[in-house]
């Protein structure tokens, strides 16, 4: 697989003397950044999408956490909270959006619906059973809806999670086992 | 025009119809046969001019083995309301379309089609417009099962 620059970076920065404990600050410094400045996609399928403006808004303001910056297009995006009832026919647009969405991405399901169908559960022909059947969600919110504030809880969840990632522990654990491999090979030389 | 001047009227065109002062909105019933006619006469007719659908729907009754196809009609210049309902046949449901007198029966009668599998006979373009294109059956049939379906059904 194909190193990009930063792992490749990382590399080099993980075999130098000290440098795991560098990049273990640079994970941190990632996190952080990464934390605190989550775009949501701009999206609502019913009326959950009204206590996610609601969030937006003056009296609640998500942009006291970093995550007012609700962008148009999947493209600038790394969050989405599906806001409402996926339907069946409404399921495979969800997930183009989330496939067009750069990495690193983050789904919130937001209210019943998005995680288990909600009141449509029972009976229902047209209602996807919760979004997780297309998309992986990282926190669920429930309610129906969910007030505003119990969607900002959600986000700070999704924070505390993004704040426990390695980003970079592929090559932490790359140089690491080139290490041990040096090491273990020096041995065999000396003996012959 | 009055409630039971307008019932009046239409018994007047088609006599076969039921008349029903119903609490809501005035109802007349009227047999397949001279249904597409009367729709015809409450379109054109000047005295009562028909001229909006309101709303379109039907209801499926597998006791009696019909589905109704219920009609909605407005008219702008008089401000009256009426509601035609017709039967079909349930195994065999067709029903001659009156698309071609509103326009916008078009979509009504596309998704009675969708939901309940009644075809329109004159129809310009009879397809589904609410469900995916490869569904299979007509879910709001009282006998519609499904695997998405969880709990009871009706």
């Amino acid at each position: 697989m194909a190193l990009s620059p930063i792992q490749h970076a990382a590399g080099v920065v993980a075999a130098a003397p000290g440098g795991q404990f560098v990049l273990l600050n640079v994970e941190a410094l990632f996190n952080w950044s990464r934390a605190n400045s989550l775009f949501p996609l701009t999206f609502g399928l019913s009326c959950c999408a009204i206590e996610f403006m609601a969030a937006g808004m003056s009296r609640h303001d998500m942009a006291r956490f970093g995550a007012e910056v609700a962008r148009a297009t999947p493209r600038q995006a790394d969050l989405m909270i599906v806001a409402g009832t996926v339907t069946e026919k409404m399921a495979p647009i969800v997930r183009t959006l989330y496939d067009q969405m750069p990495d690193p991405k983050y789904v919130i399901s937001m209210g019943a619906c998005a995680t288990a169908g909600g009141p449509f559960y029972f009976d229902n022909y047209s209602v996807l059973k919760g979004v997780d059947q297309v998309v992986p969600v990282d926190v669920y919110v429930p309610g129906c809806p969910p007030r505003p504030e119990a969607l900002i809880f959600g986000i700070m969840k999704l924070q505390q999670k993004i704040m426990r990632e390695h980003p970079l522990l592929g090559a932490r654990l790359a140089a690491q086992a080139a290490k041990n491999g040096a090491g273990s090979a020096a041995p065999a030389q000396a003996g012959a | 025009m009055e409630r039971q001047a307008l019932l009046d009227a239409v018994l007047a065109l088609c006599p076969e119809a039921a008349a029903d002062n119903a609490p809501q909105l005035p109802e007349v019933k009227v047999p397949r046969a001279r249904f597409r006619a009367l729709m015809e006469h409450l379109h054109s007719d000047p005295a009562l001019a028909l001229d909006y659908p309101m709303c379109m729907t039907a209801v499926d009754w597998p006791e009696q083995a019909v589905i109704t196809c219920v009609y909605h009609l407005y008219s702008f210049p008089h401000g009256h309301k009426l509601v035609v309902k017709c039967d079909a046949d349930r195994s065999d449901a067709r029903m001659p379309t009156v698309s071609d007198l509103w326009r916008g029966c078009e979509w009504f009668e596309r998704e009675v089609y969708d939901l309940f599998g009644v075809t329109f006979e004159g129809h310009p373009d009879l397809r589904r417009i609410m469900l995916t294109d490869d569904w299979v059956g007509f879910p709001l049939r009282k006998d519609y099962r499904d695997s998405r379906i969880a709990g009871k059904t009706y």
